[in-house]
């Protein structure tokens, strides 16, 4: 079980960190030089650079979720006993399941109308439809993570318990 | 139940949570969260957590955000700039507390390429230490005058901090860029001159450094050079009017990789690590930035900001008083929070406020970019005195907070000229214009 969530979180990190970043900045630069050394600007540029910093984000989460790396206040939280951490741990969690739960839902809901109305960005041809697919498939792997976090963490909470 | 009420109920539960050490983004998304379904039932509520997923994930002004960190990454991982304090000591270093005062002047033209105080410090600070040590420096200072000298990097274009600031309060980020600079210098001057009359009244505290010829002197200054193209490139850029500030930091990617191929220091272990490190912080803060407008828009629902507006004016506070309140308040906050966590979790309540109050947009943003200086070396948090504490374990987090006392005072200091004489930080920008 490991895997599946080691394996996709690590191929978003990578896609996010070495595809998607590097081709934002690009895009940014090339938009730049061939503004001032063409004279030929590129069409669209901001367009094309918005949607991939959607999908860099959106490949940043899961990675940003399984090494803990969102803040939180540490004063109160570090000086509870085992139990009380993992209670809050799946107390956090379930508030980010909740809360990207809603986000792939509401994706799911709305591909199917951006397809049918051809939803695309206005200066280049690119339908938008990929993208919230991304986004959709993305939100709802990270409600899955979440959700496993916060089983876990309440594994741990009983197992503490117990310990104790 | 008044929508009022539920608003002061939604921030009690926030505090709640936040209290539990709920992350604050999942904490400020799920109260959002819960009161829109109050508001406007389940599917408005989706359909209004995907409108700003997209708004700002595709926000071309935030693209300035990844693209500055991993400029300063690439800068921070392929050491193009760690020659600075070679060159910069050379100048200085024969003076009282001279070690000190190249220290902080390296920080100040470090933070311009890095735009990320826990960058400088944890650039300079393996650098700069074994000097001090070798030439006795009180250990207390020297790693407080690093913490701190670190924390200038928040005023000095491309602050990061400044850009969350922008994005978040729809003001110019060019703006905010220009009215951190005088500030800054400001800061770094009255830093260098408290350490030179310390160290001169007390030599004890920071000896003389070893003295240069003036022909080795200015053979180091090409060692300025890379810091000086890229603070060239990207602030030329913008202030050119060549450039947006979301395209000088593109630029400013490419310009960094170009120089760090020319000196031979490009790696792909350096490339990757400073786009995993990116990508990391600027996920962090995408969370915290969408959840934070989600919590922003149902407090606007709830009617509590403009409550809490009519109830301070109703106090009748002056613009003193009302900046010396909010000082408290990012005091208070500073004391749990870290950067990014104390400007969105305060913008929502504070910003309105502000604006009521007449107060300039851009000099807030300098104004909460001090106090998020202070937080960055206040007790209990001080996240550039725990990176200063790693890179010197054998100092006491105690210690290095003592040696930043001076520096915080001075801080305070700065903020009451700002708040006294607001120009300070708004000439730059007027002049601009």
């Amino acid at each position: 079980m490991k895997w599946l969530i080691d394996v996709p979180t690590k191929l978003l990190y990578q896609f996010g960190a070495l595809i998607a970043l590097p081709l934002v900045a690009a895009t940014v630069a090339y938009g730049v030089i061939a503004r001032y050394a063409f004279h030929a600007p590129l069409q669209g540029g901001d367009e094309i650079t918005g949607l991939l910093l959607l999908i860099f984000y959106m490949a940043a989460i899961p990675m940003v979720t399984t090494s803990d790396g969102h803040i939180r206040m540490e004063t109160l939280y570090e000086k509870f006993p085992d139990r009380g951490r993992h209670l809050s741990d799946v107390l956090g969690n379930l508030c980010g399941a909740l809360f990207l739960g809603l986000l792939a839902y509401a994706q799911w809901v709305e591909l199917p109308e951006m397809m049918e109305r051809g939803d695309s960005a206005q200066m280049v041809d690119i339908p938008h439809w990929p993208i919230a697919l991304f986004v959709a498939l993305c939100a709802s792997y990270v409600t899955l993570l979440l959700l496993a976090q916060a089983a876990r963490a309440f594994g741990r909470a009983i197992g503490a318990g117990g310990e104790q | 139940m008044s929508v009022v009420t539920i608003g002061y109920m939604a921030l009690i539960a926030l505090l709640l949570l936040l209290a539990l050490g709920v992350p604050i983004a999942w904490s400020m998304a799920i109260i959002g969260v819960l009161g829109e379904f109050y508001f406007t039932g389940i599917g408005q509520s989706a359909a209004q957590i995907n409108l700003i997923i997209w708004d700002s994930g595709t926000s071309f002004v935030f693209v300035a955000l990844p693209l500055f960190l991993v400029m300063g990454q690439i800068a921070f991982r392929t050491g193009i700039t760690d020659d600075l304090y070679d060159c910069i000591q050379k100048w200085f270093g024969h003076l009282p507390g001279g070690l000190a005062v190249a220290s902080v002047l390296a920080n100040t033209i470090y933070g311009a390429v890095t735009g990320n105080s826990i960058a400088s410090v944890a650039t300079l600070g393996p650098i700069v230490m074994p000097q001090f040590r070798k030439y006795k420096y009180n250990l207390s200072l020297a790693t407080g005058t690093l913490a701190s000298a670190g924390t200038l990097a928040i005023l000095v274009p491309p602050s990061t901090g400044m850009i969350i600031y922008g994005v978040w309060t729809e003001t110019s980020i060019g703006d905010l860029f220009l009215a951190g600079i005088v500030p800054c210098l400001i800061l770094a001057a009255s830093y260098c001159l408290v350490l030179a009359l310390m160290c001169k009244l007390y030599p004890e505290l920071g000896p003389k450094g070893p003295a240069f010829s003036w022909r080795a002197r200015f053979r180091s200054l090409y060692k300025l050079l890379p810091a000086a193209i890229l603070i060239g490139v990207v602030l030329g850029g913008i202030y050119g009017g060549i450039m947006t500030p979301s395209e000088s930091a593109g630029v400013g990617v490419a310009g960094t990789l170009l120089i760090a191929l020319f000196m031979r220091r490009l790696t792909w272990a350096a490339f990757r690590d400073a786009q995993y490190a990116s990508l990391k912080t600027s996920g962090m803060v995408f969370c915290l930035l969408v959840s934070g407008v989600l919590f922003g828009r149902f407090m606007v629902h709830t009617e509590l900001t403009v409550e809490i507006v009519r109830w301070i004016g109703a106090l009748g506070l002056s613009q003193w008083a009302l900046l010396l309140c909010l000082m408290l308040l990012y005091a208070i906050l500073g004391t749990a929070l870290d950067t990014w966590a104390m400007m969105i979790l305060s913008l929502p309540f504070v910003m309105p406020v502000v604006v009521h109050a007449g107060i300039d947009k851009v000099w807030f943003g300098v104004f909460v970019a001090i106090m998020v200086e202070l937080a960055a070396v206040s007790p209990p948090v001080g996240i550039t005195v725990a990176v200063m504490r790693n890179v010197s374990p054998d100092v006491s987090t105690q210690s290095i907070f003592r040696g930043c006392y001076p520096f915080i005072i001075l801080t305070i200091l700065l903020t009451i000229l700002l708040i006294a004489y607001p120009q300070i930080a708004l000439w730059l920008p007027q002049v601009a214009r």
